[in-house]
């Protein structure tokens, strides 16, 4: 999709250390890179840092892109991800109390986001389906909450032992099933 | 013997669980540690991370406020650093073939970044993806609108991302068209998003003319012309 192609041309120019191509692709990408961070983090001002982390990491991180084998916006939401989920972990480390939570959308699908997606998007939906609800659940919570196998446990009411078997083998199904 | 033969069971599902983030840290040190030695586990690093990447198309796009860019380039680029020199409508102009997609993709992914307020969607009226996109920027980047033209409806759509008119002044856009004589769309109100309708005669013009935002007085140019400076250019281009 071209505009992929735009975001990556973007992006090879940020390796580049163009400052206004930075520009660019931040106003391409930040409202979803924020609504990402928001989504695993459930709160603005720590979801503001980890999207300042994650610019960081596309500013430095450029000229290795290339390298990586990802597509762009695949590259970009990986940082972001990770980043909030870095935040996150700090966050709980540190025990600071979870902030009220913020309501962060949780939208249906925009037109846009299926363009960006397309067939990716439906591929998972119909892999997730092929698991057990709750496990296509736990596969989600733990990629867009950046939950850890003991909260899985602890909300699926299971030893943790047993949680990570039954995940793994829901990764094992998944694996298969995105690669067919 | 292919590759797919040596992937066991186990590295797929452990590459899903370092992807998904569900690695001890000694786990995931280890498994860095193979994946640095083995591609095959780095493909399949990749393909989880390709896989799973979609299921984001359901989180919406939140704008993140203004402080929070300036924070960023703060922490880049030092406190108190100018904009670079090379201005965001002279990046754009370079990337003559970019610019158009880059907007579009902008616009199109991000129409609710372009709004003021977080929940708020396009101006009323404005199409999900807008077919005509351009900018109207300054050449130090100290002033920024993003415009968006639906030709079904006339209605050109607006969203002023950077800067804003002096105290006691007005910012007045222009079409500069067949004739080269300045027509004005209106004035652009406070708040930064605003819908204007394009006058019927100036409709076919759009594309192929010229927007420019002057700095006029507070309700607009008395003369009917631009009367102070032109503080930004742009166009919008078919995406």
């Amino acid at each position: 999709m071209s505009n992929l192609a735009e975001i990556e041309r973007l992006i090879g120019r940020i390796a580049l250390s163009d400052r206004a191509a930075f520009d660019l692709l931040y106003s391409a990408t930040s409202a979803k890179l924020f609504g990402v961070c928001l989504r695993v983090l459930n709160n603005r001002t720590d979801a503001e840092e980890a999207l300042q982390d994650s610019f960081i990491k596309i500013w430095r991180g450029a000229d290795r892109y290339a390298s990586n084998g990802l597509s762009p916006m695949t590259w970009l939401i990986t940082v972001a991800r990770n980043c909030a989920i870095d935040r996150l972990r700090g966050r709980r480390a540190v025990g600071e109390d979870l902030e009220a939570a913020d309501a962060v959308p949780d939208s249906a699908p925009s037109p846009e986001a299926a363009a960006i997606a397309g067939s990716e998007r439906r591929r998972i939906a119909a892999c997730l389906e092929e698991l057990e609800a709750d496990r296509a659940a736990a596969v989600k919570g733990a990629y867009l909450s950046g939950d850890t196998y003991e909260e899985l446990a602890r909300r699926y009411g299971v030893p943790l032992n047993t949680m990570r078997t039954w995940l793994r083998r829901s990764l094992i199904k998944l694996k298969d099933c995105l690669s067919r | 013997m292919s590759p797919s033969e040596h992937i066991s069971e186990d590295d797929k599902a452990e590459a899903g669980e370092y992807v998904l983030r569900l690695l001890s840290a000694s786990e995931r040190k280890r498994f860095e540690a193979r994946a640095g030695s083995d591609p095959r586990l780095r493909d399949l690093v990749r393909d989880w991370e390709e896989g799973l990447t979609a299921l984001v198309s359901d989180v919406a796009p939140v704008a993140a406020p203004a402080h929070c860019k300036a924070a960023l380039d703060s922490r880049l680029f030092g406190m108190g650093q100018q904009r670079p020199r090379q201005s965001l409508w002279q990046a754009i102009a370079g990337l003559a073939l970019v610019s158009t997609a880059a907007l579009a993709m902008f616009v199109g992914m991000n129409w609710q970044a372009l709004s003021p307020r977080r929940g708020d969607t396009l101006p009323t009226g404005a199409p999900a993806v807008a077919s005509y996109l351009g900018q109207i920027a300054a050449e130090d980047a100290s002033l920024s609108v993003v415009a968006a033209y639906d030709p079904a409806t006339g209605a050109l759509h607006l969203n002023r991302t950077r800067g804003g008119a002096s105290a006691q002044r007005a910012l007045e856009l222009w079409l500069i068209g067949d004739s080269g004589q300045p027509v004005s769309l209106g004035v652009l109100p406070e708040q930064a998003t605003a819908t204007l309708s394009v006058p019927q005669s100036l409709r076919e013009q759009i594309a192929s003319g010229v927007l420019a935002i002057s700095d006029e007085p507070v309700g607009g140019s008395p003369t009917g012309l631009p009367t102070g400076a032109v503080l930004a250019t742009g166009r919008v281009a078919r995406i």
